[in-house]
């Protein structure tokens, strides 16, 4: 009788696990690309390199976008940002690539997303006619791509300097992130333009401009929380303030949130930020890693980094910021303390840039 | 300007004149990244957003591959997607005991003629 319990027990708890989410039984890896042409895997509970993937052809390899429905494959730019190549974690390689250029064409990219749904890959392009003696600059343009038969779905024309795609969590709107622009939303079903949120242009009494580019993609593993750093200028003054500036994707309308910090000044400054949607507070790095309250506008702590970090990410946990892009480690700290946990060695350099790290649950 | 009407040849030039100075079609654009051209517009490489040098980079390294491989300052740094994709090869791992690997790199001269 006390095995049959102990048997029923074991089933019951074996059927626990499988009736919970995804998310509370799989683990978080870290996926870094790097320099010549690799995408390095690592384990955010041990924070050790568990896989170190070489992709086809040239590099360098660049910006990454997972597929959150499909968590066993992740998308990676590379072959000099002409292509796009399909990564299979679990067998570590690469089993697919979209080639962008045509005979006449040269087409670059610096900017993917995967929806949250698996089904799309959209990808921003820069194309280039190439005629004899002449090149022509196109109209650049979104490509979308259908993931379950790799064809083209459509592709609509698109804004230049993009550096940062998006999509809401409900698949039907893409958000577009350029240098000194505002935020264009379009429609993922027709192309569509949805709306314009203005950023560059907010139209404030006192702010000349305000500029903000999302640096580190990792908005799917945030709640779908867009965050990133921000620089508004007086327009009487000309001071420059570095704010946080937010989206909410699970919302259908966003509204863009920008809190105003602290004073930009030369000597002690910070480029890039995150949002923690656990706890709120903003996290900068550059030369240092900073911990600041929205709420109170202070800086609640600072290190000093060993060496210029371009990105902090917060773990999708929260309890950990993982902080590079450009360097041949990634430096873990503590989200609170901001003590060094460990640097992780990626065996390469990073090439720096949007979305060189993201985080996969599987 | 628009309500009148050139009389003469000079008035006509004028106007010609007035014409091409405000093209329809734009001749500059912005972010043409793929044949080399800048991505932004910043001041330059190594100056820091007040056009100081202090708090730049740490160390220079930190930030060659980045600005190479996505063709931020192509004038500064080489640009290896598309006129040096060759640059950084000796140095792959980018620890500081393999960046004097880095090659050198010479503007294209055009011997033909």
């Amino acid at each position: 009788m006390h095995g049959k319990n102990r048997l029923l027990g074991g089933v019951l708890f074996v059927l626990g696990l499988l009736v919970l989410p995804q998310t509370t039984w799989a683990k978080w890896y870290l996926l870094a690309s790097t320099h010549p042409n690799n995408l390095v895997v690592v384990d955010t509970e041990t924070d050790t390199v568990v896989k170190d993937i070489a992709l086809e052809g040239r590099g360098p390899a660049l910006y990454i976008a997972p597929n959150p429905a499909q968590p066993q494959f992740a998308y990676v730019v590379n072959n000099l940002a002409k292509s796009v190549a399909m990564v299979d974690l679990d067998e570590g390689k690469q089993v697919k690539s979209f080639d962008l250029s045509s005979d006449n064409e040269l087409v670059r990219t610096m900017a993917i997303d995967v929806n949250m749904q698996g089904t799309r890959l959209f990808v921003h392009e820069m194309p280039i006619q190439q005629d004899m003696g002449r090149y022509t600059a196109r109209d650049n343009r979104i490509r979308v791509i259908d993931l379950e038969t790799n064809e083209t779905l459509i592709t609509f024309t698109a804004p230049r300097q993009v550096m940062g795609l998006a999509s809401s969590k409900d698949g039907k709107r893409l958000y577009l992130f350029s240098v000194g622009q505002d935020i264009f939303v379009h429609s993922t079903e027709d192309g569509s333009l949805l709306d314009v949120i203005p950023l560059a242009n907010r139209n404030i009494s006192g702010i000349a401009r305000t500029d903000g580019l999302p640096l580190g993609g990792t908005y799917q593993e945030s709640g779908h929380l867009v965050s990133f750093g921000t620089f508004t200028t007086d327009s009487i003054t000309n001071q420059v303030t570095l704010g946080i500036g937010s989206l909410d994707l699970t919302q259908e309308d966003p509204e863009l949130k920008i809190v105003e910090l602290q004073p930009f000044v030369e000597g002690d400054y910070v480029l890039t930020g995150a949002l923690s949607p656990h706890t709120n507070k903003a996290y900068f790095a550059y030369n240092s890693l900073w911990k600041v309250d929205p709420k109170t506008r202070h800086i609640e702590k600072k290190v000093s980094l060993s060496n210029t970090y371009f990105a902090p990410l917060v773990h999708p946990e929260g309890k950990k910021v993982y902080c590079g892009s450009n360097w041949h480690d990634v430096a873990v700290y503590d989200a609170e303390s901001l003590d060094l946990i460990t640097k992780v060695p990626l065996g390469h350099s990073q090439t720096g840039g949007v979305s060189v790290l993201r985080f996969v649950n599987r | 300007m628009k309500h009148l009407k050139a009389a003469n040849s000079k008035a006509r030039a004028v106007t010609a004149s007035v014409t091409r100075a405000t093209p329809t079609e734009e001749d500059v654009i912005g972010m043409a990244q793929p044949i080399g051209c800048t991505t932004i517009f910043n001041p330059g490489w190594e100056a820091n957003p007040w056009g100081g040098a202090s708090s730049m980079c740490a160390p220079m390294e930190a930030d060659l591959l980045s600005c190479a491989n996505l063709c931020w300052w192509p004038a500064q740094v080489p640009d290896s997607l598309q006129n040096a994709p060759e640059w950084a090869k000796g140095c792959s791992g980018m620890n500081q005991e393999d960046w004097r690997n880095l090659d050198v790199v010479f503007p294209k001269t055009d011997t033909s003629g």
